[in-house]
């Protein structure tokens, strides 16, 4: 066996172009699902953890029957914002931090013109519990709101560029300019119809991935969005942050049973139905892309294998007739197949995580690849389970795809084969 | 000894409004007795003006029955020719003719967009959502009245309006949110006596107080009193016929 083996080595060796072909092919299919699989796992992450760190939380809190008006933003049933009901949030072991918005809608106007806006109401003491990321998404010139804020706001960037809204700052610096403004009216109403206004300053502009956020967000203090509802006390929105996301689930399911049947709790996949599809397009492109991948590397191995049968048939009669048995020759071809497999696997796995690595340890701003501004750094990492996968895939890849070629040369009669020119 | 009697109580009801400062109460009446008598029927055109400078003229009839009953029908433009609107106490429903489908609308929904909200058209009688106290007005020949909202239904806060002096006619209001910021300001002018003994004002501007650019006009083009105004009429069966 071990003679056999070495004769496979060097044999492996011996055609050097070929093998090198081959080892390519293999080196290059698998550094190329890595990385690709690289990228999308950061992107994916990068994704979870905007809207995990930054926006929505891990889990949310609503009352019964929200999510399936959630369009319409009621305000009616809400949940009363004191310390019994946080406390009760907070007992369920694996909850970390938890915090209250309101998410309604309005109409905001400069004085000149007027637009339906969302509103996103933050109490910014605890916001950063659940959310520890909050206000990421604030673009450089501005800045974040803060505990003591009150008339004050976060409009998304496109809906302040209509607008012609700036930061004071900005506005200080654009001194004259016709049609600036640094302060916005937002007009909504009561859970029971009365109407109210109120005037807030413009302190930053946000940005998000998704267009909608950037034309209609607008971010505001909690107790400014209580007094302009008439909400006070109340909230619409609890959102948790939790100590581990693989606990997710169980989580969810303690807080429904804590909370009772008056309240619903929703992981973020559940809220942002949209980011869960991006995944799950992704895995299936991904999937999609390794399968090609893989039948091209599965190709060239049968390719290299089918011709070594074929140039080497003399030589193949030649062993036969030397007393080699049947068995032993295609013992031969799949050593060969399995050593051409472990080299340009091992090889792809080293150079594509050799490439991912390099490429995380730098991070891609996202404001290159989406060309929105945001503050984000996309950072392809590496998932030992998948390489280890892959891997395993090129060798049984290239074993499959010799078998039908080694079987061939093993079955060749060895008076036919030594005949051939 | 019962004419006397009779007498003395025609002079002690009609006292008060011989008196030469009326209540507030009683102002308050007066306009809710001008803007929305008993039972009416009008034909009515509103342009409203944007921000933009594009403006759209609605026409419509408004019927008005009885317990705060309203029924709007649309004739003009296309887009909107065939919408109804109705209103049955604290209730109000838009239909749409191609939908044939009633949806529930909220008072302070913006009537077809315009500057008026729905129960500016819709919900014109004051003495039931507000209480009235007279202030110093700084309009000459004028009455001023502040009303406040009794309950939380009300789409506005506060109102403020200005009633002449010489017949309580109404010349201009303006409305306030919780905040006490003004969302908007009417004025009524063209006082026209559609009927004997019936004068209104025939036209009221309602002006846009967070969008300066924007305002609605409602000219009414004919008004009938005492019209017959069926109960089933008002129900929600009977939009789109």
């Amino acid at each position: 066996m071990s003679s056999l083996s070495s004769i496979a080595a060097r044999n492996v060796a011996r055609n050097r172009r070929r093998s090198l072909v081959t080892l390519a092919a293999v080196l290059l299919g698998v550094t190329a699902v890595l990385v690709l699989r690289g990228f999308i796992d950061g992107f994916v992450r990068l994704m979870v953890d905007d809207i995990v760190q930054g926006k929505t939380g891990a889990l949310q809190i609503h009352t019964a029957g929200y999510l399936d008006s959630s369009d319409a933003l009621p305000l009616d049933p809400s949940i009363p914002y004191d310390d019994s009901v946080l406390a009760r949030v907070r007992a369920v072991p694996g909850v970390t931090g938890v915090t209250g918005r309101i998410q309604f809608s309005g109409l905001v106007s400069n004085g000149v013109s007027q637009t339906m806006f969302v509103g996103r109401a933050l109490d910014l003491v605890t916001e950063k519990q659940a959310v520890p990321r909050a206000g990421f998404d604030v673009l450089p010139g501005g800045r974040t709101l803060a505990g003591g804020d009150h008339a004050h706001a976060i409009l998304g960037n496109e809906l302040a560029q209509s607008f012609h809204a700036v930061t004071p700052a900005e506005k200080a610096k654009a001194a004259g300019a016709e049609g600036v403004v640094d302060r916005v009216t937002l007009a909504s109403s009561s859970p029971k119809g009365r109407a109210n206004s109120l005037d807030v300053s413009v302190e930053g502009l946000s940005v998000s991935s998704l267009p909608f956020e950037n034309k209609r967000v607008v971010t505001v203090p909690l107790k400014l969005a209580q007094e302009l509802l008439g909400m006070e006390g109340r909230v619409t929105e609890l959102a948790v942050a939790v100590d581990d996301l693989r606990n997710l689930e169980r989580i969810a399911a303690d807080l429904r049973k804590e909370l009772g049947p008056r309240y619903e709790v929703h992981t973020w996949q559940e809220l942002q139905p949209f980011v869960r599809d991006i995944i799950s397009r992704q895995s299936f492109v991904m999937g999609l892309i390794s399968v090609i991948l893989f039948i091209i590397i599965l190709t060239g191995i049968i390719n290299t294998m089918l011709m070594s049968v074929f140039e080497r048939v003399r030589e193949i009669g030649t062993m036969l007739a030397v007393g080699m048995r049947r068995k032993q020759v295609l013992t031969m071809f799949l050593v060969e197949a399995t050593l051409l497999g472990v080299l340009g696997g091992v090889g792809g796995v080293l150079l594509g995580s050799a490439i991912v690595r390099g490429i995380a340890a730098r991070g891609i701003p996202m404001s290159m690849v989406v060309n929105s501004g945001s503050q984000s750094v996309l950072r392809p990492e590496l998932n030992p389970a998948f390489m280890g996968l892959t891997l395993a895939v090129a060798v049984v890849g290239a074993l499959a795809a010799a078998a039908w070629p080694a079987w061939r040369a093993s079955r060749l009669d060895p008076v036919e084969a030594l005949r051939s020119v | 000894m019962r004419a006397f009697t009779l007498a003395l109580m025609t002079l002690l009801v009609a006292a008060p409004a011989l008196a030469a400062e009326p209540t507030a109460e009683e102002l308050l009446a007066k306009y809710d007795a001008v803007m929305g008598p008993h039972t009416f029927e009008t034909e009515s055109e509103m342009t409203a003006y944007r921000e933009d400078g594009s403006s759209r003229t609605y026409v419509m009839k408004l019927l008005r029955g009885e317990d705060d009953k309203f029924r709007v029908w649309f004739k003009g433009p296309a887009s909107v020719k065939g919408q109804e609107m109705l209103r049955s106490g604290d209730n109000m429903w838009v239909y749409l003719p191609n939908l044939k489908r009633a949806t529930r609308i909220a008072n302070r929904d913006s009537f077809q967009g315009g500057d008026f909200n729905n129960a500016d058209v819709m919900r014109v009688n004051y003495t039931k959502d507000y209480t009235a106290k007279m202030v110093t007005s700084e309009v000459p020949d004028t009455y001023a009245l502040e009303l406040k909202a009794k309950n939380a239904e009300t789409a506005y806060d506060s109102i403020k309006l200005w009633l002449r002096k010489k017949d309580a006619m109404p010349v201009k209001g303006e409305y306030y949110g919780t905040s006490g910021q003004m969302l908007r300001s009417a004025e009524f002018t063209e006082y026209t006596e559609f009927e004997k003994g019936y004068t209104r004002p025939a036209k009221v501007v309602m002006r846009n107080e967070l969008v300066k650019a924007r305002r609605s006009e409602m000219v009414l083009k004919g008004m009938k009193l005492n019209v017959e105004a069926p109960a089933q009429r008002f129900t929600q069966a009977d939009l789109g016929r």
